[in-house]
């Protein structure tokens, strides 16, 4: 009798197939979208840094009683509603939005000595001193010369602590496009000229970062927290927020496709790369197709803070947490393509955008020069 | 027409003053508890000021007839807005101002230290302002600079540099801020204090009134520098 044929597909899960993993199942129940690489306990000590979107990761870790690693906390007199309007409590430390893996690898140059930029203060009007490699971590700026070398100085001395007092560090992938001195390759979170500072054609470029910099650009900040911490461990992500403008003279939709799918792309070649980094979907969770874009607001780039807790929810869960947003009134679902209502779970209820009231985004102010 | 000098336990200083101050009209008592001041404690109702602390109000009405406030007489009040409650704070074992920090404490901004005094004084410039909305003619009186043998240093080992920093920040931001409204402020800073910022040694009070050592208060001397600012501030509003 001959043997029953068989082949690679014949044992696969039911998640490796579109039809069971997607078409019949609700957006919200998908299963085994995320399987942690390594646990996480709340006696890791957890860095974060990244996009405006890591924001909501670093809190929800603060919030769940996770070892959140915060090495320049608030004055404790400093009420909590104003933290986030001077960058406390948004990362690690104060560094504010880190948009590509460029900006991260030269904080720490900077913070190791190895890096002392041509630019290196934007002296206002008013003569208030802004930082130009986190612009809006004083929205005034500093008061002189003295009050930003201060915080210029604790700031950096606190990056230098990260890599030995980390034992897992996220980094959520926001952006391609940025903005660099053509003196000396510094690369600025916001165009000069945005928020603070002035833009000088012959000094300030736009750059498009390719997949190879980028990867190379991670790879780099990788080799230098692991040459001091070989234990430490590395969570990727990609933001789902597309871009608010771009520069690169094409369709912002096109531009935000293209970053994206670099950004995932450069996130799949480090974890195929590294067995000390992870990878979780929060962009597949809020921007992918079969979301219909729930998640979103009406602009469709705002993530809802529906989508926030969604996308929250899913990675606790996978590391055995349980769920922290209970539905509070049911929404219904999207209709499917076909017509039909999905079968599951209403989606969590909850008003408000997520960037209303607890994440500051620099790049947001770019709409503010739109047509 | 009456002058009422009223205020926290700061006003300690004048109850020794009654001669000096009725040569003026006026006459000086405790309101109570300063704290009740970094939050807001008043109101406005049919023209005139209500206390919300019921120990404000029993004080006030004892000594005027009324348990609120209104145009009828000059007040002056000796309250902090100089920031005691800021710079005893144990966020200062910490955090310094930047100016002052060092190495090893966490400097603060100066951007963000005024929204800490800020925070503080929130309280007494809602009060200050439902005086002004009700017409109320009154000046502000400044409270004595830091003591060196406060707890805050003493005891809880604040920072003598970072103490005068914060309590110079506080008094700026305060003058200004009276200022801008055309609040007369009576001080004796430049009088009372040392090349750091401090209370001379011989202007603290040594024991409440109670009889218990007194580390935070200053003494009557103090008081009799303030009044010829309270005369002047009187007949100025009078």
């Amino acid at each position: 009798m001959a043997p029953m044929a068989t082949h690679p597909y014949a044992d696969l899960p039911r998640r490796a197939f579109w039809r069971s993993a997607i078409s019949e199942r609700s957006a919200l129940e998908l299963e085994g979208l995320y399987e942690p690489r390594f646990a996480v306990d709340r006696q890791d000590r957890i860095a974060t840094a990244g996009s405006c979107f890591a924001q909501h990761i670093g809190r929800n870790f603060r919030e769940r009683g996770y070892g959140f690693l915060d090495l320049e906390p608030a004055p404790a007199l400093l009420p909590k509603a104003e933290h986030l309007t001077y960058g406390y409590g948004m990362y690690s430390a104060r560094f504010g939005n880190l948009y590509t893996p460029r900006q991260l690898v030269q904080l720490f140059e900077r913070a190791e000595g190895g890096r002392a930029p041509v630019e290196d203060v934007w002296i206002e009007a008013d003569g208030r001193h802004v930082d130009p490699f986190r612009p809006t971590i004083e929205p005034g700026g500093f008061a002189d010369a003295a009050d930003y070398a201060a915080a210029r100085g604790a700031h950096l001395a606190a990056v230098r602590r990260i890599p030995t007092e980390t034992d897992l560090f996220v980094f959520t992938f926001g952006l391609t496009e940025s903005w660099r001195d053509t003196r000396d390759g510094s690369v600025y979170p916001t165009c000069p000229g945005t928020v603070h500072g002035e833009f000088d054609p012959a000094h300030h470029e736009f750059v498009n970062f390719r997949h190879r910099e980028l990867l190379e650009d991670f790879e780099s900040f990788m080799a230098m927290m692991l040459a001091a911490n070989p234990a430490v461990r590395f969570l990727i992500t990609v933001s789902p927020v597309p871009l608010t403008a771009t520069a690169s003279g094409g369709h912002v939709l096109s531009a935000t496709m293209a970053s994206k799918s670099t950004l995932r792309s450069v996130c799949a070649e480090l974890v195929a790369s590294h067995s000390q980094v992870d990878y979780f979907p929060s962009y597949e969770l809020v921007a992918s197709h079969p979301m219909r874009a729930m998640f979103f607001e009406p602009n469709l780039r705002t993530v809802a803070r529906r989508g926030v807790a969604h996308v929250m929810d899913y990675f606790f869960t996978a590391h055995g947490e349980p769920s922290a947003a209970a539905p509070a009134a049911p929404v219904a679902a999207p209709v499917a393509a076909s017509g039909a209502a999905p079968a599951g779970p209403a989606v969590p209820a909850g008003s408000g955008s997520a960037a209303d009231d607890d994440v500051v985004c620099d790049e947001a102010i770019l709409e503010a020069f739109g047509r | 027409m009456s002058v009422h000098i009223t205020g926290n336990s700061h006003v300690v200083c004048l109850r020794h003053a009654g001669d000096a101050l009725a040569e003026v009209g006026a006459a000086a008592f405790p309101l109570g508890n300063g704290k009740f001041e970094s939050e807001r404690f008043s109101r406005v109702e049919s023209g005139r000021v209500v206390l919300d602390p019921e120990q404000y109000r029993t004080n006030v009405e004892r000594r005027t007839g009324a348990p609120t406030i209104g145009a009828d007489a000059v007040w002056g009040f000796l309250q902090i807005g100089h920031g005691a409650r800021v710079w005893r704070d144990a966020t200062w074992l910490t955090h310094a101002p930047a100016a002052v920090a060092g190495a090893d404490l966490q400097p603060v901004s100066a951007q963000v230290l005024t929204a800490i005094i800020e925070r503080d004084q929130a309280g007494l410039r809602a009060f200050y302002e439902d005086l002004l909305a009700c017409g109320v003619r009154f000046f502000a009186i400044a409270a004595p600079a830091p003591r060196r043998d406060h707890p805050a240093l003493v005891t809880r080992g604040i920072r003598p540099e970072v103490v005068a920093e914060i309590d110079r920040a506080a008094r700026r931001i305060w003058r200004s801020w009276l200022a801008e409204r055309g609040v007369p402020l009576v001080e004796a800073y430049d009088a009372s204090t040392d090349a750091e910022g401090f209370l001379h040694a011989h202007l603290g009070a040594t024991s409440t009134p109670g009889g218990e050592p007194d580390r935070s208060h200053a003494n009557d001397e103090y008081g009799r520098l303030l009044l010829p600012g309270i005369a002047e501030a009187v007949r100025s509003l009078g």
